[in-house]
């Protein structure tokens, strides 16, 4: 499928698959992390957090969409009264990494398609995208009314999500290097 | 890396690429650095390697299998790429890649800076 019918088709795919990984990953994170959890919104270990990065990076728009739809989906619901909240902290769990993309790409120089790209750049883009995530949540909160004033939620989100990109962004690199020295030795 | 192929997949492995630059595995080992600049020596003087040149002549007083382990170790992190001869697959040309080039340049910029500090000193 060509054109523009195939483009709407291929972003609401990415879109889908952002959100699916999205739900996976919260649900392992609940399973394996649980007893790290400050509250139902703050987590000392959150590994979602390096999808932020990845599908900006990788998918743009689409993939700040899928986060959006992910994050909606895997909060705890209380029925039409927080539906505004719901969306707000959706949209701000998107809009972090979109403006630390943004942010980096003209302050680092990250190209478009990220020739050029190192390690360091992403790290520099996850611990922005964790700062903007923790003041974003609460921000969102405090307009729904539900900020409580519990200064630690917001470090323990911005932990959280540094200490689960930094796990996932680990195990992805042990994992490439693995896999690229396999394949050099069957070369 | 920009090429005609679908940006998605251009973006996928820039993205995998700076991802694999975390790992500390990546890095060379002792022995590893220690084969490359032999190898980089006998570029420099234009020779042509062959993997069994390689194995017999370089790393030290290693067993030949240790240092064809270290020369795919170098091929893995992508300081050497392997061409096979045209006219006999069975031997294959150790070559150096982009990557080698890189790391020549970065020691030659440390060194010109060291003697740098060391005449201003």
């Amino acid at each position: 499928m060509t054109g523009a019918g195939g483009n709407l088709l291929r972003k609401a795919l990415v879109v889908l698959g952002v959100a699916v990984s999205w739900a996976v990953l919260f649900h392992l994170n609940a399973v394996l992390f649980a007893h790290l959890e400050h509250s139902n919104r703050a987590h000392w270990i959150f590994l979602p957090a390096a999808l932020r990065v990845l599908s900006v990076l990788l998918f743009q728009g689409a993939g700040a969409g899928g986060l959006m739809l992910g994050a909606f989906f895997t909060l705890p619901h209380h029925g039409l009264a927080s539906l505004v909240t719901d969306l707000l902290i959706s949209a701000s769990s998107a809009i972090a990494p979109l403006v630390s993309v943004v942010i980096c790409r003209r302050w680092i120089g990250i190209a478009a398609d990220l020739s050029g790209l190192r390690g360091l750049h992403i790290v520099a883009v996850s611990v922005l995208s964790a700062a903007a995530n923790a003041l974003g949540l609460n921000i969102a909160l405090a307009a729904a009314g539900q900020y409580k004033g519990d200064v630690e939620q917001v470090a323990t989100v911005f932990v959280g999500d540094m200490l689960g990109s930094a796990i996932v962004l680990a195990l992805i690199s042990l994992a490439l290097s693995a896999f690229t020295r396999h394949a050099a030795r069957r070369a | 890396m920009t090429t005609t192929a679908e940006p998605t997949i251009v973006r996928l492995l820039n993205l995998l690429g700076a991802i694999r630059e975390l790992s500390s595995f990546n890095e060379l080992t002792g022995d590893e650095e220690q084969l490359l600049g032999e190898l980089l020596v006998r570029w420099q003087r234009g020779e042509v390697l062959t993997v069994s040149d390689v194995m017999l002549d370089l790393g030290d007083r290693s067993s030949s299998s240790t240092v064809y382990r270290r020369l795919v170790g170098l091929q893995g992190k992508g300081m050497v790429a392997f061409r096979v001869d045209g006219r006999d697959k069975r031997v294959k040309f150790v070559e150096p890649t982009a990557k080698a080039d890189a790391y020549v340049q970065q020691l030659d910029q440390g060194l010109s800076q060291l003697i740098r500090d060391a005449q201003s000193a």
